[in-house]
């Protein structure tokens, strides 16, 4: 039997909880943060229609380089996507407990970054009205084939991961006088009759842990066919076995660094230092060092063997990316997005909030410029090069209308993280209140 | 300052703003859309340059091939619209024939067909083109001095080796037959986008201008075996280019791999491999099963709650 003076302390706890984690209104820099999305967005949308109308010609695509900053941001947000199945699938399965409060987080940018994804494939798409054709007249032999079945899967995992804990927290929220009238409308329809009955709390646990079982192979796959698509190419950079493995690597630490630099904002700004502690970021860090290290290892095989044995369609590849006009971005890309980030998060101090948070941002820009330069300079080295190629064919030089599509979209998932966090308690609330609720007995 | 002086001034500012609102489209009318640049180009006439090449082709037509280009920044370019004229001349019997002009075509060539029994026997021949004086070009003339050679060769198949006997020669002012030696005969057989080497690199004519080549036996051919031979002898000096072509059934025929009902990596949508179909479809099929279940079990944590809250209301 618990004393009433136990009863009392969680009901106080709890009562704190759901008045900490009530999603608030948008502040006044919240609202000039949205309207800067906003005006990218509206750039990007501008351009995309040039680009309706006037077709890729507007980009720098060209016979040698067909895949550019779109693929490159697509790949990227993919990457990103997999923030989810690490935190709250892997680390839950894992029987890490402080985790709890960062799986929110995670789940909302998976979320958003998926849908990326599949918006930047959509912009790459010179006749985008034809999109529906790689369904209908899919060749089932194609990795693109696998690569929309796989996507299509994991947004469905994702949105579901999503919104299966989020039931008994709006739940709790439904009725909350603080909240304006339409949210709680929302919150009314989706909470779906919860009454937090042993049925259906059963149901719930049931439905989350399948879900969380299922998306890690579905995401390392996800990642693995982003990876044949490259791989069953003999074009030089891509042709290559350990691709797969290298794709899902960077993917964790380019997710796990969107996470930290969330996970900042949402402690900064939202002023939830509670819930996401120093100690959470040393932990999300020292992860983050040992993703790093894995990431790192398999850089080594991917530009060690080529470099050795330097076959001749590799070689111009490899001495453009360690000596030629990528070089510069090559080794600043492997040494301030991979090197000094795995020293700097060693130390103790490099794992405090701020430097975590810094050390993150250069990951994530890394990050993206490594998919870029594993996608453009393999295609302006073609195994068959074509004979007085133009200039502009060898040289991919993105225009503005690329950069502002791409930047768009990077604004689209900026958007729609800022909008989840701002319709939904950022933290699991009713996980939260449980598990502090039993951690109380226990003691 | 007076009521005159502002009027002085208000009708200044009037007739300056006239002035201003009329030289716009007069400025505007007199402007040319294109730069400057390209208009005092235009002015200038272009040095054209003529490529001259002859060819005999089976020993019954000759073509002559006059591509004209011009320079165009630091390399030249084939201009096509350009009118040429062709004309033969011959050191012997005063034969002068004017073959009339020729407008280059869309890749800049302009090229006249002519049977060779109207050449000259033997001695030398003068090709001459030219270019006349236009507004887009200046005066320009070629010329190219050839002599009428033959090329005769027999595709003949011995002891199981098939082989190309060549032989060359020219024609003396007696009518005697004046072989060629040390030229240099190449064999191709022709392929869809141009012709693939067969031979190898040094066939020469003997003394008797006579050389006999052995064709491979590896040459792929359509599916009855066949094969278009073509002998060259390309850009000598002193007869120009001299070509000789025949049908032969001399390549390995063609088998016609019919794999349009495999099941194959490569093949078509619906001839996927069965064992990639099964395998993508089940976990697809598993993955979306449990998808499928995990939106049963939402519908039934609604169904769930709506009893309880029924229960609850009663």
């Amino acid at each position: 039997m618990m004393s009433t003076q136990k009863i009392q302390l969680m009901s106080s706890i709890r009562e704190k909880v759901i008045n900490d984690l009530r999603p608030k209104p948008f502040t006044k820099l919240a609202k000039m943060w949205i309207g800067l999305l906003l005006t990218v967005c509206a750039i990007g949308v501008y351009a995309y229609i040039r680009q309706l109308q006037d077709g890729l010609v507007i980009t720098g695509l060209r016979d040698y380089t067909t895949w550019g900053i779109y693929i490159a941001n697509f790949v990227f947000f993919v990457a990103v996507s997999l923030v989810g199945s690490l935190i709250t699938a892997v680390l839950k399965l894992s029987g890490v407990s402080w985790r709890t409060p960062l799986t929110r987080i995670s789940e909302i940018i998976a979320l958003a970054a998926i849908l990326m994804a599949g918006l930047a494939i959509v912009v790459d798409m010179g006749r985008p009205d034809r999109m529906l054709n790689v369904i209908f007249h899919a060749r089932m032999q194609s990795p693109i084939t696998w690569d929309v079945m796989v996507i299509t899967t994991y947004m469905a995992l994702s949105f579901l991961l999503l919104f299966l804990p989020l039931i008994p927290d709006i739940a709790i929220y439904r009725k909350d006088d603080k909240l304006p009238k339409w949210l709680l409308k929302i919150y009314n329809f989706f909470s779906l009759n919860w009454t937090g009955s042993s049925a259906q709390k059963s149901l719930l646990k049931q439905s989350v842990y399948i879900l969380a079982v299922m998306i890690i192979p579905v995401a390392i796959g996800m990642r693995t066919v982003s990876s044949l698509l490259f791989t069953t190419t003999t074009k030089p950079g891509w042709d290559s076995t350990n691709l797969g493995p290298y794709f899902v690597a960077g993917a964790f630490v380019v997710g796990l660094g969107t996470f930290i630099i969330v996970m900042s904002a949402c402690r900064k700004f939202l002023h939830q230092g509670e819930y996401f502690t120093d100690k959470h970021f040393d932990y999300v860090s020292k992860l983050m060092v040992f993703l790093l290290l894995v990431y790192l290892f398999f850089n080594i095989n991917e530009y060690f063997s080529p470099a050795y044995k330097m076959k001749s369609n590799e070689a111009d590849h490899l001495n453009e990316l360690f000596f030629g006009s990528n070089a510069l971005m090559f080794w600043l890309v492997q040494i301030g997005g991979l090197v000094i980030p795995l020293i700097v998060l060693m130390f103790k101090k490099g794992r405090k909030p701020y430097v975590a948070f810094a050390v993150s941002v250069l990951i994530v820009i890394g990050a993206w410029f490594k998919w870029y330069l594993i996608i453009v300079p393999a295609l302006s080295h073609p195994a068959i090069p074509i004979d007085r190629a133009p200039y502009e064919w060898v040289n991919y030089i993105p225009t503005w209308q690329e950069w502002a599509i791409t930047a768009a979209t990077l604004a689209g998932m900026l958007l729609i993280v800022t909008y989840l966090l701002r319709l939904f308690p950022i933290v699991p609330v009713a996980e939260y209140i449980d598990e502090q609720e039993k951690k109380m007995r226990k003691s | 300052m007076n009521r005159i002086e502002q009027y002085k001034i208000f009708f200044l500012g009037l007739f300056a703003m006239f002035i201003f609102l009329i030289s716009g489209p007069v400025i505007l009318n007199g402007q040319n859309d294109e730069p400057k640049s390209t208009q005092k180009k235009e002015q200038v006439q272009k040095k054209a340059r003529i490529q001259l090449d002859y060819y005999n082709s089976n020993d019954q037509e000759y073509i002559i091939k006059a591509t004209v280009k011009t320079k165009e920044g630091r390399s030249y370019v084939n201009v096509p619209g350009v009118p040429v004229q062709f004309a033969i001349a011959a050191e012997i019997e005063e034969y002068n024939v004017d073959l009339g002009e020729i407008v280059s075509d869309a890749s800049g060539v302009a090229q006249f067909t002519g049977n060779v029994s109207d050449l000259p026997r033997f001695g030398i021949i003068t090709i001459k083109t030219a270019i006349a004086e236009s507004a887009d070009f200046k005066k320009y003339s070629k010329k190219l001095e050839v002599q009428n050679a033959s090329m005769v060769v027999d595709y003949v198949t011995e002891d199981s080796t098939n082989l190309i006997k060549v032989r060359c020669f020219t024609t003396d002012s007696t009518g005697e037959e004046v072989p060629i030696d040390d030229l240099d005969i190449k064999v191709f057989v022709e392929r869809l986008f141009g012709e693939l080497p067969v031979s190898d690199e040094f066939n020469e004519t003997d003394d008797d201008g006579y050389v006999e080549i052995v064709f491979p036996d590896n040459v792929n051919g359509t599916i009855g075996g066949l094969l278009t031979v073509v002998v060259r002898v390309e850009d000598h000096d002193d007869y120009g280019n001299l070509v000789n072509q025949k049908e032969t059934s001399w390549g390995i025929p063609l088998i016609n791999n019919d794999n349009a009902n495999a099941r194959l990596l490569w093949a078509g949508k619906y001839k996927a491999p069965l064992a990639l179909v099964i395998l993508i479809n089940g976990v697809l099929g598993v993955v979306w099963g449990m998808i499928l279940y995990i939106v049963i079990n939402i519908v039934r944590i609604f169904r769930i709650g709506k009893a309880t809250k029924s229960t609850m209301q009663t």
